[in-house]
């Protein structure tokens, strides 16, 4: 097929109406750039089509330059808008956000302050459980040292028992003398083991530096027989008497004498 | 062309001014319809106007270029549903493809006044380039509608272009 045929053909009319094939329009366009006669040919069909609607023209009614015109600026603006829309939702969003965040401040405030006197009430509440805590604590030590003395009492009251109801304990009680009428105590004297216990009770307190001496009298002769301290009250063996007639106690200097001081003689008791 | 990729009101006016009347009756003559016409031509100059980066020298001339929107739009147009609907309410149902005759022989108030170059074609010749260039059938449509062989189309297409050429020359 030669230019002429080609041009002939109808495929230049074909492509301008848009008639043509992809393929056929490829062709074309590839045939143009190298053919000044079919570009020539193109360039000449057209301006007929373009001589025809010139021809053809119709004058349009008087207000359709300004309605297009309106139309094209509301376009316009619409697709200023599309970016504005697909803007606005961000500057909504963003306002959006930005309402949130002042109410997710106030939240977080709100929060915040809730927080805050949750925490104090919290501490309060901690520092009066701690402080209630510690007072227990106090009661509870309290109560132990009760406990324990109480536990002690019971203890030595128990022992004290056991001496008493050990039926080989003698029982001397001793008698204030003169001096001392309201001063009284008792020996239990194990006859068994001869072992010796004291409860002075109801001797008035040691002064400072003295003590109690317990005396046994064997045949006339007065041999200590220990010691005399409130914790050995009753439970303690103060001494080993094999053989004894009378029991005395005197006020002697701490850690006591070999002879008794007469004068300081606050309680005597035969067996 | 600068006017109009600036998209001044000025490129707008130039625009209107020289093709207008072109793009009008080239809708005009597809829809036969004033109240179409109006419709359409207003779509097909904003189609010009946000499409004209689209435009490519290489593959055309501006004015063809334009025209074939305008011919696009009417004869997309023209073929919708919402279209055809209509003519079938108005008990037309053939008058799109008889739209020849009636641009021929409409008589109705549209058409009053118009110069229509084609009548002084031959009437094959005007047959071919009214269903090719107005109603938009490809060449193998035309082919069987006028059961004619589609190489002869093609050639008749030629010769009808190449007279309406010289008719135009002579009316210019």
């Amino acid at each position: 097929m030669n230019i002429e045929e080609y041009i002939s053909s109808g495929i230049l009319e074909s492509y301008i109406l848009g008639l043509a094939s992809p393929e056929e329009a490829g062709i074309l366009e590839c045939v143009m750039k190298n053919s000044a006669e079919v570009r020539t040919a193109y360039e000449e069909a057209q301006k007929t089509m373009e001589d025809l609607a010139t021809a053809q023209a119709v004058m349009p009614p008087k207000d359709l330059e300004t309605k297009i015109w309106a139309k094209i600026q509301e376009e316009q603006a619409t697709a200023n808008i599309k970016p504005l829309i697909s803007g606005k939702p961000e500057t909504e969003s963003g306002k959006i956000t930005q309402k949130i965040y002042p109410n997710k401040a106030i939240n977080w405030q709100k929060y915040a302050v809730a927080a805050s006197v949750l925490f104090l009430v919290s501490i309060a509440g901690n520092l009066f459980w701690i402080n209630d805590i510690s007072k227990n604590k106090k009661e509870i030590a309290q109560l132990q040292t009760q406990k324990k003395s109480q536990d002690l009492a019971l203890k030595t009251s128990q022992e004290k028992l056991a001496i008493l109801t050990n039926p080989n304990i003698i029982t001397v009680p001793l008698k204030g003398v003169e001096k001392h009428p309201d001063s009284k105590a008792m020996v239990y004297w194990d006859s068994n083991s001869k072992d010796v216990y004291l409860n002075a009770e109801n001797l008035p307190e040691a002064p400072e530096g003295m003590q109690y001496q317990l005396w046994a009298l064997v045949d006339g002769k007065p041999i200590s027989a220990g010691m005399y301290s409130s914790d050995k009250n009753t439970k303690e063996i103060l001494a080993n008497i094999p053989k004894a007639q009378a029991f005395a106690i005197t006020l002697e200097k701490q850690g006591g004498s070999t002879a008794p001081t007469m004068e300081n003689m606050f309680v005597i008791g035969n067996i | 062309m600068e006017l109009l990729r600036k998209k001044s009101e000025s490129g707008f006016k130039y625009l209107y001014n020289h093709y207008s009347g072109a793009l009008y009756g080239v809708i005009f003559r597809i829809v036969q319809s004033k109240e179409y016409t109006e419709e359409i031509i207003q779509d097909v100059f904003v189609k010009i106007w946000n499409s004209i980066h689209q435009y490519d020298v290489v593959k055309g001339r501006f004015y063809t270029w334009m025209i074939n929107i305008a011919r696009n739009t009417a004869i997309d147009y023209l073929k919708s549903k919402s279209f055809q609907n209509e003519l079938k309410n108005q008990s037309l149902p053939d008058f799109v493809y008889n739209s020849t005759k009636l641009s021929t022989t409409n008589k109705s108030s549209d058409f009053i006044g118009f110069t229509d170059v084609l009548c002084n074609l031959e009437s094959d010749k005007r047959e071919m380039i009214d269903l090719a260039y107005y109603q938009g059938y490809t060449q193998n449509e035309i082919s069987e509608k006028l059961k004619i062989p589609l190489g002869t189309i093609k050639t008749k297409m030629r010769t009808a272009l190449i007279k309406l050429k010289d008719l135009l020359q002579d009316y210019k």
